[in-house]
Formats: C-alpha cells, sequence, structure tokens
C-alpha cells in the first residue's frame, strides 16, 4: 500500500478520446482514473492499492506518448529544430488543452493534484519525443511556488500556468551568485536562464540587504529583456535576461537557504524525468535499427559485441530510472532527504543518458553522425541536461552535505517503504 | 514465538530485533577471520539458532517442516538480518533454496520425505555439483558419466566450483547418460551421498584468501537408482528449475547487506575524518555509488513483487538486477580499496559476506560477476530474450 496525498477533497478526472485528456468536472467522490477503472476518492490521507496508482500512472503514461506520437513526431521536431514550425507553440496549446500543464498542481489553483509522480510521468514522455518548449522550467517553477509561494504569488501566477497562458524562465544551473538588489530594482544580467524570449515571467535568484531569496520578474521587454542564445540543443533555449530597473512583482526571502534547495529539486526532478525518457526512447529506437540494418548478410544485431552493448544501453536506461523512482518516491512521501536523492537522480540519469546518447550515434554508423537522424538532437539535449539544475560535481557535493548531516544526526537516508 | 507475528508488520519486526539483539552477543557470532574451520562451526550455530525459533526454513511448504512464509514476510526476515549484521546462511544455499525447490517440483514424495526433514531438523548441508573444468557458461557440455548398472548408476568424473562442498553430506548431481543424444538431451539429476566410496573433495583457495568452494572427483561412485530426480535424459529441465531458485531473496539479502556496508564506511569515514571525504573526486564518486546502491535496491524490491504477483515480466528483470548488483558490488569494493589508499592493500582475513575489510569485499565480489551465470551469460539473455535479437 502508498499512502498518497491528495490535497483536494474530491475529484473527478476523465481519460478523453486521446487517452489522454484530464478534465475535471464537478462531479464529486468517483475518481475514473485510467480505462475504466473507477475508484472512491475520500478527502485528504487517501490509502491506495500500490498496484493501482501504478497501474494509473502507467495509463497515463501511454495516454500522454499516444498524443505525444502523433502530435510531435520525429518528422516535426527535426522541422522545429530548423526552425520551419511552430512545434513548441501548437504542442503547448495542446499540452494546456489536455491539462497536462497543470498535473502537479493544487486542485485549487486549477491543476490536477497529482504531485511529483504525476509531472514526473509527463516530462519522462516529453523527454522520449524530444518535445520542445518551456515544458522543465515552467512546470518545475510552478511545482516549486506551489508549495513555497504566498498565497498572493500562487493566485496570480499558478492558474495561468495550468491553463497555458504564460511561460517561465528559471536559472538553468543556479550555481552563479544571486543578484545584488540596491534599490528594489534588479539591474544587469542575469546567470544563464532556462527558457525562451516568450517568456513572461522570471525567477531571479537576488541578494537584498544582505538577505538571499528570489524575485519573480515580468519580463515586459523593457525593464526585462529575455535574450535568447543560439544553442546547439534548439528544443529548448538558454539565454540571459537584462535588467534595466526592473521591479519584481513579488519577493521571496529565503534566510535558510530552503527555498534555493526545494528550486533546485523540482528543476533537478523535471530534468531527470527528461532524461531518462529520452535514454529509454533512443536506446530502443537504436536496437530496433540494429534488427534492421545488414552487413556481412545478417542484421548487426546479431553480433555478439554489439549484442552486449545494447544490454549496457539498457543497463544504464534501468539505472538512471531506478534512480529517479528513489527521487519521485522521495519527493512524493516528503522525505527528509528527497533533496539528496533529487540531486544525485539527476546526475545518475544526465550521465546515463549521455552514454545511451553516444553509443547510439556510434551504433547507428554513418547515419548516426547526420543532421537528419534523431541520435544528435538526443545528445544535445543530454549534454544541456547535465548542466540543468546543476553540474555533477556540484550536486554530488550538496548530496555529500545532506549525507553527512543526516548521518553526524544518526539518522539512515536509504529507508524504503515501499 | 516470533512467526506468531506475522501479520503484524510492526510487532514482527520487533520480535525480529529483540531476537537478532539477544543471539547475536554469542561469541559464534563473530568467527575467527580466514579461520575455514570457524567459519563452519559459526554457520552451523547460527542455523541451528534460527531452527530454534523457527527461522530456518521459515519459507518451506508447512507439509515439510517450513511455515508457509510468503516473500513480505522474507523480506521483512532479510531485512532485519541485514540490518542487525547478523551472519549470512551461505553455507546452507543450496540445502535452503536449491534442494526444496527442485523436489518440490521433480521429486518423488520418498525423496521429499527422506531429504527435507533433514534440512529442517538437523541443518543437513547440501551442494551443487554441476560445473565441470570443460562445462562453465556452457553448463549442457558437461561430462560426468552415468552408466546404470542394474540398480544403480555408476558415476565417473569431475565438478568443480562446488560452494563449501568439503563440508556437504549431500550433494545434487548432474551426469551425462546418454552421449549419444544432442547436448541438452543425455542429461541426468541425482542425488548423491558424499560419504560414498569414490568421493573426493579438494577444497580450491578463492582471490580472497578463503577456501569456499571445492573440486569433487567421483571414481566409479555408486549412485542407486532411486536417487534419480525426474527421468533419466531429463535432467536438464530439472536443472533449470535448480537454478532459477538462486535468485529472489538470497541476493536480496547481499544487497542490503551492501547498503549497511556503505553506510556504516561512510560514517567511520566521517568519524575518522578520513582523508577521501576531502578528495572531491572520490567523494563524489561514493555519492554515485550510493545512489546505484539505492536504486539497486529499489529493482531488486520490483523483481519481488514481480515474482511475488506471478508476473511474466520477473524473467526480464532477473539479469538486469544480477548484471546490476554484482557490478555495483565489485565498484564499490574496488572504490573502498582506493579511499582507504596504502593502507587498505595491508593483507586482513576475512570470512565472507560478514567481513567489512575493503580488500577483502572487492575480492570476493570478483567472484559475483562470474558465479550464477557470467555477467557475458547475462548480456547475452537480455539481448536475445528480452530485447529480441537474433541469435548470431
Amino acid at each position: 500500500m502508498v499512502q498518497f496525498k491528495f490535497r483536494s477533497v474530491y475529484r473527478h478526472s476523465r481519460w478523453g478520446a486521446h487517452g489522454a485528456s484530464l478534465r475535471l468536472t464537478t462531479v464529486r467522490g468517483w475518481a475514473t482514473v485510467g480505462a475504466g477503472a473507477t475508484r472512491w476518492y475520500t478527502a485528504g490521507m487517501v490509502e491506495m492499492d500500490a498496484a493501482s496508482w501504478e497501474e494509473d500512472l502507467v495509463a497515463l503514461s501511454e495516454g500522454i506518448s499516444d498524443v505525444l506520437e502523433a502530435e510531435c513526431d520525429r518528422r516535426a521536431v527535426h522541422a522545429f529544430f530548423d526552425g520551419q514550425n511552430d512545434l513548441d507553440q501548437q504542442l503547448w496549446a495542446r499540452a494546456a488543452e489536455l491539462g497536462w500543464l497543470g498535473l502537479g498542481l493544487p486542485e485549487d489553483y486549477g491543476g490536477l493534484g497529482l504531485g511529483a509522480p504525476g509531472l514526473d510521468v509527463l516530462y519522462r514522455a516529453l523527454g522520449a519525443a524530444l518535445a520542445p518548449g518551456a515544458f522543465i522550467p515552467t512546470l518545475a517553477v510552478a511545482q516549486w511556488l506551489s508549495g513555497t509561494a504566498a498565497d498572493s504569488v500562487k493566485e496570480e501566477v499558478l492558474p495561468q500556468v495550468a491553463t497555458g497562458a504564460l511561460t517561465l524562465a528559471a536559472p538553468a544551473s543556479l550555481e552563479a551568485e544571486p543578484l545584488p538588489v540596491g534599490d528594489g530594482l534588479l539591474r544587469g544580467v542575469s546567470q544563464p536562464m532556462l527558457g525562451t524570449s516568450r517568456a513572461a515571467l522570471a525567477i531571479a535568484p537576488v541578494r537584498v540587504d544582505g538577505r538571499n531569496g528570489f524575485a519573480v520578474v515580468r519580463l515586459d521587454g523593457a525593464r526585462a529583456k529575455f535574450e535568447a542564445a543560439d544553442t546547439w540543443d534548439r528544443t529548448r533555449s538558454i539565454g540571459r535576461i537584462v535588467y534595466d530597473r526592473a521591479e519584481p512583482l513579488a519577493l521571496l526571502a529565503d534566510a535558510d537557504g530552503a527555498l534555493n534547495s526545494s528550486l533546485r529539486s523540482n528543476l533537478a526532478l523535471a530534468v531527470a524525468g527528461d532524461s531518462v525518457g529520452g535514454a529509454r526512447a533512443i536506446a530502443e529506437q537504436t536496437i530496433a535499427y540494429m534488427k534492421e540494418r545488414v552487413q556481412f548478410g545478417r542484421p548487426i544485431a546479431s553480433f555478439q559485441a554489439l549484442k552486449h552493448r545494447a544490454a549496457d544501453l539498457m543497463v544504464a536506461v534501468i539505472q538512471g530510472e531506478q534512480a529517479l523512482d528513489q527521487a519521485v518516491a522521495a519527493a512524493a512521501d516528503g522525505e527528509p532527504n528527497a533533496a539528496m536523492w533529487a540531486s544525485l537522480a539527476k546526475v545518475a540519469a544526465a550521465e546515463h543518458f549521455r552514454f545511451v546518447a553516444d553509443d547510439c550515434v556510434q551504433l547507428h554508423g554513418g547515419v548516426g553522425f547526420t543532421w537528419e537522424f534523431d541520435c544528435h538532437i538526443f545528445l544535445k539535449r543530454a549534454l544541456l541536461n547535465r548542466e540543468l539544475a546543476g553540474s555533477a560535481g556540484a550536486l554530488r557535493d550538496l548530496a555529500a552535505t545532506y549525507l553527512a548531516a543526516a548521518s553526524r544526526a544518526g539518522r539512515t537516508t536509504a529507508e524504503l517503504t515501499t | 514465538m516470533i512467526l506468531d507475528k506475522v501479520g503484524d508488520d510492526a510487532a514482527f519486526r520487533a520480535a525480529l530485533r529483540a531476537w537478532l539483539g539477544t543471539v547475536l552477543q554469542a561469541p559464534e557470532a563473530r568467527p575467527t577471520p580466514g579461520d575455514s574451520r570457524s567459519f563452519y562451526e559459526s554457520q552451523k550455530w547460527w542455523m541451528a539458532e534460527r531452527h530454534k525459533v523457527g527461522l530456518g526454513t521459515p519459507h518451506w511448504p508447512s507439509a515439510y517442516g517450513g511455515a508457509d512464509l510468503g516473500l513480505r514476510d522474507q523480506i521483512i526476515i532479510a531485512e532485519e538480518v541485514a540490518r542487525a549484521r547478523a551472519p549470512t546462511l551461505g553455507l546452507f544455499t543450496v540445502s535452503l533454496n536449491h534442494l526444496p525447490h527442485t523436489l518440490l517440483k521433480w521429486g518423488t514424495e520418498a525423496q521429499r520425505a527422506t531429504y527435507l526433514p533433514g534440512v529442517t531438523r538437523d541443518g543437513v548441508m547440501w551442494c551443487q555439483g554441476f560445473s565441470e573444468p570443460g562445462a562453465g557458461s556452457d553448463l549442457a557440455a558437461l561430462r560426468t558419466r552415468a552408466v546404470r548398472d542394474g540398480d544403480v548408476y555408476v558415476v565417473n568424473g569431475q565438478k568443480i566450483w562446488s560452494s563449501y562442498s568439503m563440508y556437504a553430506e549431500y550433494c545434487i548431481l548432474l551426469t551425462r547418460t546418454d552421449p549419444d543424444a544432442a547436448k541438452h538431451g543425455g542429461i541426468t539429476f541425482l542425488i548423491l551421498d558424499m560419504n560414498t566410496p569414490g568421493v573426493e573433495v579438494r577444497p580450491l583457495r578463492q582471490a580472497n584468501g578463503m577456501a569456499k568452494f571445492a573440486e569433487i572427483f567421483l571414481t566409479d561412485v555408486r549412485i542407486p537408482v532411486e536417487n534419480r530426480v525426474g527421468d533419466e535424459n531429463n535432467g536438464w529441465a530439472v536443472a533449470q528449475t535448480t537454478l532459477a531458485s538462486e535468485r529472489g531473496v538470497l541476493s536480496f539479502e547481499r544487497n542490503e547487506r551492501l547498503r549497511y556496508h556503505m553506510e556504516d564506511f561512510h560514517a567511520e569515514a566521517l568519524r575518522r575524518d578520513a582523508p577521501w571525504l576531502r578528495d572531491d573526486e572520490l567523494r563524489r564518486e561514493f555519492m554515485r555509488l550510493f545512489m546505484e546502491m539505492q536504486g539497486c535496491r529499489r529493482l531488486m524490491r520490483r523483481l519481488l513483487r514481480q515474482t511475488e504477483a506471478g508476473s511474466p515480466a520477473a524473467s526480464s528483470t532477473v539479469p538486469y538486477v544480477k548484471l546490476i548488483n554484482t557490478e555495483l558490488r565489485k565498484s564499490a569494493g574496488e572504490f573502498m580499496v582506493r579511499a582507504n589508499g596504502i593502507d587498505a592493500l595491508d593483507y586482513v582475513p576475512g570470512f565472507d559476506e560478514l567481513s567489512l575489510d575493503p580488500m577483502f569485499t572487492y575480492m570476493t565480489a570478483l567472484g559475483g560477476t562470474i558465479a550464477g551465470g557470467s555477467n557475458e551469460i547475462m548480456r547475452n539473455l537480455i539481448a536475445e530474450r528480452i530485447l529480441g535479437m537474433p541469435r548470431g
């Protein structure tokens, strides 16, 4: 059994014709989750059968993947990569329509209340599909705000995220010094930000009167302007924000660093999800290719040297997935060690993704090295993911401090409840 | 009684902890490192202590002296035993798992009645005689010959890598009865009383310094036909059942021990302010391994859940678990040697999984990637049976 916290009292969600539309209706009490499974959810802590909860997530995952397969196919991704369509915009509108953008958010703010496990399913599917757009900064920051910000900020931002009305920009690695803020106005150039030039709001780590915190800033194009860089991974974008006396909409004080840690965890879970989704997708695609590709009169998949390589790819995929499962479970349970596991899982997932994507180029042979083929896009996403939410060294060091603190306090970090 | 608490997890755990806390005070719980005899005595003692409280063969059917304990409760026992840093039951691996698994499926009622109570009552020790010098990964190439002579088989040949066979009273033995049949077709599964004339056991010393396994030489050994398990020439199918029993709770418990080993290693490093904690590369590598360890534990739990549910997915998880688990133990061992620097290379004798010496741990882990189906065989299985890559 797992205990899953629903923030709302009653809810009804429905998988639509595509198998992935999530709509809240006014019907109370019965929740139809997945194909035909109807259950009664009660208020507050709900005891659910672990298997059925997992089945619900699998159904959700399949539904999302079906939509992405149809509407974010590889041809469309390549065209987007070359600036020939606005797939990111189309996908964003579709995601808003199907309720994906509010999957993890509390129902009070237009979300579905599925928390970290629900979001995780979405991140993995988006990673597998090479989906372009501002999903990671928008959804991870919204999730972070839902757990940390004042009600007024939540009311301002979260419903607009759920409906797809705005996207957000977030610090890409959280490793730079916060921006000093003197007279209440932001000036200068930000650290690298993950987001797009369409982002409506940015989260800026700031230092006000010697105290760390975060500013929520409206990107109006004048006082605060997102200047996108030309990045190798064209499915996402990195840029810097130029502030010219920008006045924050809100300031979130972070005296003890808890906000920073929580933002990092939310970003880490997103990047890790994207990574394991991408790693599995390109590994499976490569193995399928190896069964088709004939050399020396036989499919190259029949050569033992390559079989062992394929097995190692899948081992890496599974290790990334297990690491992330640990981090998501810790986050969902509100474990004290959740931040440590999120950091470690992100590094593991991104490193495995890089390894897998790199080897998949080689296993495809000549075509793997071409612009037209998918491999390089996966690899470029992997390389960006490796830096997002913090580098391997920074995150492992952070995790080491968590582990040492827990150990000194006589606390284990490795208890598994499920 | 501890087993009375089954069904109430918290009470069951509490009872296990209380018992473990007391019983492990005995000197036998810590055998003399490097002393095989002391290790053997300790194992016999531990099996006897577990029997006293019904924890010798709790996973067996009650009809044969077990307690019908389900997987969930076996996991709780494994967790608590690992948590208490209690001894393993390594010496009894075949007695507790391979033997009942095989006899319950293929044995006659007479064979079950003859052999199973010996394990539950007296802790009778069994070994496995499968591998041969010319039949390792290619087990079906085995050549130990069994020739029918009236009511007996006359057996000649050599077995190798047979764990603890120098202590064993019985052996489950694979022999070739039809040398003309196809490789998998002429094999017969026999039960051998190790006290039969013509059986000679020569211990082999391992890289970790312990003599844990041995060679078995068989010269005109006469085995009664009634000791045959399954039909003549059908031994390959029987052996598949035997080999399948190697997985599961056994490796789960070993993996749980690795968790505590890594936590203890880290806590000890903190206590003595070990230099590796300040070395960026080493500290970060430890954190990588710590994550892998936790991921492996989750994977292991997933396998056990699949097994309990009778899911066909379990067989697709097994080779991944074996690969990941054994490579991790090797990496963790090698890491601990490197982290402790040249001091780690001072010889310290060990004794099975209980030894926490880094070098002993590493040397022991070298066997894990070879035994139980080498990791290369696991990669073949993954590629061909799970990923559907064609045979070459």
